[in-house]
């Protein structure tokens, strides 16, 4: 039996999560929410995760109905990500495991979303659509690697979603692309936009360039509303997401799909990404808030896998880095 | 009966008949005859084609832009002369594929329902004055200079395969390249 | 039209015919029903439109692809020639090694595959999908010499290297401009498909390499670079934060 506490604040997210043997027994999580067309600066968020950790930390503890002394290894989220946020969150993490004399592990971001989308939804194999405010990659297990088949080559899908919400001027609260999702569901107008994939690899920075430009002049000429340019923007970066993520399925002879990461609570996106597993016999798997946002559960998922297959951070080695290639981790935990 | 008929690939109620003539003496006539509506075909220089097989991508493709209502031209018969060409001007088309006064070697296509289309090919066989020949006959006929300028055929290109090929992919992909 | 089913792929079906005659291949886009319309339409017709084109230019620049027969945009198919009698580069390579047939014929093989990427890539084509089951084995075109002889696919594997010619296909993933980079994970593609699908073909890709570099005088050089960078990062793209 084997418990782990995950700690987990790459970006505006602050989540310190408990496990036990695959169970998940708290998840508190706080987010650091600014106001309408701004975005969240690292100085900030470290901040906020500097205030909130704990408390979040506690409330994990308690709804767990754990003592310090119960947890078997601390598990941190080394990157990637924005540094500041990232530091902070490490900063507790190293701090109790020092308290507490209790070994730590540092994980990969991407690798607590894909070791937590797994376990919650049983699949066995599936090829893996990352999605979130700072990652976008399709992802697929082979020889002890997560195999990064696409990604994309300049910005995230969430990020180019969220910095649209800001041009108009959306509310962030609870998370910009939820809000673009909700008034793109009254979307009926589609206007076309540039769709750029380029093999298995995807580019949303022409995109989000064209529309931000555009989108205003629509908007006040009456031509379209927010809601149709929600709805456009979304049709189109989800079909790319789909388009390489079919590839990658095609070419692994896959027949499972997950979807991790921030936009994958994005119920359009599911259903998409549904039409097309049908299309192709396959399954979809995909997890709702709880997990798809960034969470501390996640982080105590993963590291309790690699915790289990042997492996420990010396105390020295638990740094931080933004850049933090999922290919860059040897999977000693599957075979 | 040295003329070749057949039924277009996907539309099977459309007959498509290719004929050739040589020693023709009244070109002119008959372009006439076709222009005051006695009869509906393509008529069309023989030293500009190199094989049969060209017409018929040029007629496949008219009769299909027929049927989606896509044509250029205003009939099949003029379409697949513009089709053969290698330019998006129909005068030019006209001019460069299509027979002038004093031709003698004469490529008719007809397309349509097979009754009407039997009937335009005998209206013309009363006007024409020359002799009909099997289409075999066509490669020995063929200008291939006047060709390789029309299509802008070079050596590279033709090194690696027939002009055949090379000028039916131009056919078929004209409206997608630029010339 | 009597269609008989040959490949399915995810973007497209293919099915072979005849072509008043002429041995054809139909390759037919799927409608792709999570794709808004109006955007799979759009889409669907650019890309038919891109294939079509590198196609020709492939054609114009002398390398070997298949005749286009016809284009229909009503239901998204390209009819072309269909290439026989031909077998794949990767039936060709597994059978030169499964009967220890020495290097000669890969490496005759190699100087050929390199010529017309190297060729394709100072056109600015970029194929986009470089694998050894989409280039052909065809019996050498010999202009008025043609031999009227038509032999099975089974009989080009008995033939000289020389009396035979690569054919490229399926340029469903094709970019008709493209960066030094973009050649390279080109190269990089081909290369990692050679070396999974074949083993023991390093000497092979290197072959390739160096007619590359004959044949794309300019620009091979750049491209090389970038293919080294590539290679040594394990990864197609420059990594972004």
């Amino acid at each position: 039996m084997v418990i782990a506490i995950g700690f987990e604040g790459s970006a505006n997210k602050l989540g310190i999560g408990i496990i036990k043997d695959g169970v998940v027994l708290s998840n508190p999580r706080h987010t650091y929410i600014t106001p309408p067309g701004q975005g969240f600066l690292p100085k900030d968020t470290a901040r906020h995760h500097r205030e909130h950790a704990l408390s979040v930390l506690q409330q994990a503890l308690d709804e767990a109905k754990i003592k310090p002394q119960d947890i078997d290894v601390i598990c941190y989220t080394k990157g990637p990500g924005m540094g500041a946020p990232l530091v902070s969150t490490a900063l507790v993490a190293r701090t109790v495991a020092q308290l507490w004399k209790k070994p730590i592990v540092a994980v990969n971001h991407c690798i607590g979303h894909i070791e937590m989308g797994r376990l919650i939804t049983g699949s066995k194999n599936p090829t893996v659509l990352y999605v979130s405010g700072g990652n976008t990659q399709v992802i697929a297990y082979s020889e002890r690697c997560y195999r990064i088949f696409g990604e994309t080559i300049d910005i995230a899908v969430g990020n180019c979603l969220d910095r649209f919400a800001r041009v108009l001027k959306l509310s962030n609260d609870p998370s910009p692309g939820y809000n673009i999702e909700q008034l793109a569901k009254q979307g009926q107008k589609y206007l076309e936009l540039p769709y750029v994939v380029k093999g298995m690899d995807v580019s949303f920075s022409g995109l989000l360039s064209f529309i931000e430009e555009k989108a205003p002049e629509l908007i006040e000429k009456g031509e379209y509303t927010p809601a149709d340019m929600c709805f456009s923007l979304q049709e189109t970066v989800f079909a790319m997401l789909i388009e390489i993520t079919e590839r990658a399925m095609a070419h692994c002879g896959s027949q499972e799909v997950l979807i991790v990461g921030g936009v994958g609570c994005n119920k359009r996106l599911q259903e998409m990404m549904g039409v097309m597993a049908e299309e192709r016999g396959a399954t979809l798997f995909a997890t709702d808030e709880r997990f798809c946002i960034d969470n501390g559960a996640m982080i105590a998922q993963a590291g309790w896998e690699m915790f289990r297959s042997g492996i420990t951070t010396e105390m020295k080695d638990t740094t931080c880095t933004q850049r933090f290639r999922t290919d860059e981790v040897e999977v000693t935990w599957r075979k | 009966m040295a003329e070749k008929k057949f039924h277009h690939a996907l539309y099977p109620d459309t007959t498509i008949i290719l004929a050739l003539f040589r020693d023709v003496e009244n070109a002119k006539e008959v372009r006439q005859a076709v222009m005051s509506g006695k009869f509906d075909a393509s008529l069309l220089k023989a030293s500009m084609i190199v094989d049969e097989f060209l017409v018929t991508v040029a007629a496949n493709k008219a009769v299909h832009s027929q049927r989606c209502g896509k044509m250029i031209t205003k009939t099949v018969h003029s379409e697949i002369l513009y089709n053969l060409s290698a330019g998006r001007k129909i005068t030019e088309a006209f001019k460069k594929i299509g027979i002038s006064d004093t031709d003698t070697s004469v490529l008719v296509a007809i397309a349509g329902e097979e009754e009407k289309v039997l009937q335009s090919l005998q209206a013309l066989k009363s006007v024409i004055k020359g002799r009909q020949v099997s289409l075999d006959e066509l490669s020995s006929l063929a200008d291939l200079s006047a060709v390789r300028k029309e299509y802008k055929l070079t050596d590279v290109e033709l090194s690696s395969c027939s002009p055949v090929g090379a000028i039916a992919s131009r056919i078929a992909a004209k409206d997608i390249i630029t010339v | 039209m009597q269609r008989t089913f040959f490949k399915q792929g995810a973007e497209a079906k293919l099915e072979r015919c005849t072509f008043y005659g002429k041995p054809c291949l139909v390759k037919e886009r799927f409608r792709k029903q999570y794709r808004h319309a109006v955007l799979d339409k759009s889409l669907t017709t650019q890309r038919i439109k891109s294939e079509v084109r590198a196609m020709l230019r492939c054609r114009t620049n002398g390398i070997k692809t298949p005749t286009i027969f016809m284009v229909d945009m009503e239901t998204n198919s390209i009819y072309m020639e269909y290439v026989e009698p031909s077998i794949t580069v990767r039936e060709f390579i597994a059978d030169v090694q499964q009967n220890q047939a020495g290097d000669c014929p890969l490496l005759a093989l190699a100087e050929q595959i390199g010529q017309i990427i190297g060729k394709a890539h100072q056109s600015n084509i970029i194929h986009g999908d470089l694998t050894t089951s989409n280039m052909l084995l065809a019996q050498k075109f010999q202009g008025d010499a043609q031999s009227t002889e038509k032999f099975t696919p089974a009989d080009i594997l008995q033939k000289n290297i020389q009396d035979l010619e690569v054919v490229l296909i399926d340029f469903g993933l094709t970019a008709l401009e493209g960066t030094p980079e973009d050649k390279g994970v080109d190269l990089y593609v081909l290369e990692r498909a050679l070396l999974s699908t074949h083993p023991n073909t390093d000497h092979v890709f290197e072959a390739i390499l160096m007619s590359y570099k004959k044949n794309n005088p300019r620009g091979a050089a750049e491209v090389v670079k970038k293919l080294d960078e590539v290679r040594l990062r394990g990864r197609k793209r420059t990594m972004v934060g």
